[in-house]
């Protein structure tokens, strides 16, 4: 899609399509609205203005600066409105701005050259046959202009009018083609408007403005060309050749002057400014969403430290006992043996405590990377031109999934048998009850024989 | 005196021609101009981007300069000491004071006691500072990449404004157009000047024939 909308371009007759091609809504349509209403050229700034108050006053008895000073949520989603069609009318405007040229040129240039080829004429015959040739050379130029060659014969006027209009038009005043005039002239009138070639003789003269001397001469000369090929006729092919650069300068400049468009620029530069600004709005949401996260790290890992000491607390707690037990049943209870154990149990309880820390810290900081991630992606779409709303979901969603991920991998992490060591000092103490209790046993069964006694004989 | 009109009725059409000519080869000139300026204007746009993105790599990178990186590091290896050296000293009260166990006991014994409970907080004290330690680094390539990441945003960021613009500008330079108006005044000097100059040769026709037909008669 194109990034902007060509004055060509509009769907004029499709409301809205203008402000869903921009994005235009409540929140961004009013310094939007402002850049189109004041960019650009005086006329573009005129017109859209006309159109925008015009659509408001009539649709909600507002105007723009009515908007402008009091906005609020419901007039600015009428404003949308009213832009929209203010843009969409200038389109039409463009898109249909050809007839009314050719109207122009109907209406205005052809009742003038017809006016140009008969003045002397005058009376019913003379108005019929100008308005006849104003009309047939409105009518060959509009029929150049749409037809081309057969459109111009149409309009009585041969050989020209290939290519564009203003081509048609040009060939019209400047080529050979107006020679033909005579061919709807009817003869008397030529024969009329050569009866006084020394009437006009003079007249050329002095228009020549040539020596005093030569006036006679002149009138001679005049003269002779008019009673060949009629006065009127020729008046008028030298000053139709005399004024044909003029009115080929005129024709383009009237054709220049048509075919400008309202500068699209303004509305350019407009349009890239909101894509800036929503743009840089939505990134500001997206970091929003993922700004101060710090309480919920702290939250994640102090619900895994928990998870991975809930373990290790109870193990202690069994330890503990299983060390009493022990140190009771070895008589070392108040003693250093049982300093040095309690403090091992302790130093290993720690040590514990301190891998739960680090099982903690690296699932939190699996979340930050996620979330990282998951904003910078975010973005990135934004960037591309995805919608904010759209890329900030996405990115939360992989955001969540990630820390779960994160909080999973942790509380599956296993801190291990922390209290390992206590397994030797444990085996011995059970193998030394053992090893008393079968010498009990042997001595029970053995009557007669002390459990002091040995195979060497009786000790005692 | 006669003689100065004519050097002026010559003169005339060539200078309302040249005139029509310069006016329109100015009208050109200020298109020409225009498009430069707009031209310059893109340039200006994509200079300015380039040293946004300079000073945008230039900033990334001197985060890893020595003297910003290691009291980094050293901030991060605080934090992470702190968080778990927090962890052992909130051990439960149980922990803290070791095994209690009923019975009466000695002094040394509660000294000896109390001694190793210290030793044993004070060397996990230098074990979670040794591990915070370890971790600091990881902590710190992490923030490093979140900071190269939002530098790469950044220059996405410019890169966009800079696509956008430069799209703006190319409208504008496609809309430069030399000044109709002008160029119509260009073209009416000139067929002024076509005019007038066909005026003379048509008059010095008619005097040179109106000489002749005399001579004859």
């Amino acid at each position: 899609m194109a990034r902007f909308l060509n004055a060509k371009d509009v769907a004029y007759d499709n409301p809205g399509s203008v402000a869903n091609y921009y994005g235009w809504n409540y929140e961004n349509i009013l310094p939007q609205a402002q850049s189109l209403l004041s960019g650009g050229e005086a006329d573009h700034k005129r017109n859209m203005r006309k159109h925008v108050d015009g659509f408001l006053q009539r649709n909600y008895g507002l105007t723009y600066d009515q908007i402008a000073a009091n906005p609020n949520n419901n007039n600015l989603s009428q404003l949308v409105n009213a832009v929209d069609y203010a843009v969409r009318e200038e389109g039409r405007k463009q898109q249909t701005k050809g007839s009314a040229f050719l109207d122009f040129l109907k209406s205005a240039i052809g009742p003038a050259v017809g006016a140009l080829v008969l003045p002397g004429i005058g009376g019913m015959l003379g108005a019929t046959i100008s308005a006849g040739a104003g009309g047939a050379i409105g009518g060959a130029i509009q029929g150049a202009v749409e037809d081309g060659l057969p459109g111009a014969a149409i309009g009585g006027l041969k050989g020209y009018g290939i290519g564009s209009g203003i081509g048609a038009a040009k060939g019209l005043i400047t080529g050979t083609p107006l020679s033909n005039v005579n061919q709807f002239m009817p003869a008397d009138i030529a024969a009329r408007a050569g009866a006084s070639p020394a009437g006009y003789s003079d007249k050329i003269a002095a228009f020549m403005g040539g020596n005093p001397a030569a006036t006679s001469a002149a009138g001679q000369v005049a003269g002779s060309a008019a009673s060949a090929g009629g006065s009127t006729l020729d008046r008028f092919l030298r000053t139709a050749s005399d004024a044909a650069p003029l009115i080929t300068a005129g024709l383009t400049y009237l054709d220049a002057k048509g075919q400008q468009t309202p500068s699209i620029v303004p509305p350019a530069r407009a349009a890239e400014d909101n894509r800036q600004l929503l743009r840089d709005r939505g990134v500001d949401r997206v970091n929003a969403a993922f700004d101060n996260q710090d309480p919920y790290y702290d939250k994640l890992r102090s619900s895994i430290f928990d998870y991975q000491t809930a373990d290790l607390d109870r193990d202690f707690g069994d330890q503990q006992r299983e060390l009493k037990f022990e140190l009771a049943r070895r008589g070392h209870l108040g003693g250093s043996q049982e300093i040095d154990n309690a403090g091992e149990l302790k130093r290993l309880y720690n040590e514990g405590r301190l891998n739960a820390g680090t099982v903690a810290d690296d699932a939190v900081r699996s979340a930050r990377q996620a979330d990282q991630s998951a904003r910078a992606q975010a973005i990135q779409d934004i960037y591309l031109d995805v919608d904010s709303g759209q890329a900030v979901n996405s990115a939360l969603s992989q955001s969540r999934l990630a820390s779960e991920q994160a909080a999973d991998f942790a509380k599956g992490q296993n801190l291990g048998d922390v209290f390992n060591k206590f397994a030797y000092l444990y085996q011995q103490g059970r193998n030394a009850n053992e090893q008393q209790r079968a010498a009990r046993d042997y001595g029970s069964r053995r009557v007669g024989i002390s459990p002091a006694s040995t195979y060497a004989g009786a000790t005692a | 005196m006669a003689g100065i009109l004519d050097i002026l009725k010559t003169l005339a059409p060539i200078a309302l021609q040249y005139g029509g000519y310069k006016l329109k080869q100015s009208v050109q000139e200020d298109a020409r101009k225009q498009r430069n300026q707009v031209i310059q204007a893109m340039q200006g746009i994509n200079t300015d981007a380039t040293r946004q993105l300079v000073d945008t790599t230039r900033n990334t990178a001197q985060q890893y300069a020595p003297q910003r990186r290691m009291p980094a590091l050293e901030d991060q290896e605080r934090q992470a000491v702190r968080r778990l050296v927090t962890d052992v000293s909130v051990a439960p009260e149980a922990v803290s004071d070791g095994p209690v166990y009923a019975g009466k006991t000695s002094g040394r014994y509660d000294a000896a006691k109390a001694k190793r409970a210290a030793d044993e907080l004070r060397y996990a004290t230098r074990l979670a500072g040794i591990m915070g330690r370890a971790a600091a680094p990881a902590e710190l390539s992490l923030r490093e990449g979140f900071s190269n990441t939002d530098a790469a945003l950044d220059r996405a960021r410019t890169r966009s404004n800079v696509r956008g613009d430069l799209d703006v500008q190319q409208l504008a330079l496609g809309e430069v157009a030399p000044s109709s108006g002008r160029l119509f005044g260009g073209d009416a000097m000139q067929a002024a000047g076509l005019y007038l100059n066909r005026k003379n040769t048509d008059a010095r026709g008619a005097a040179s024939m109106a000489r002749a037909w005399g001579a004859q008669r």
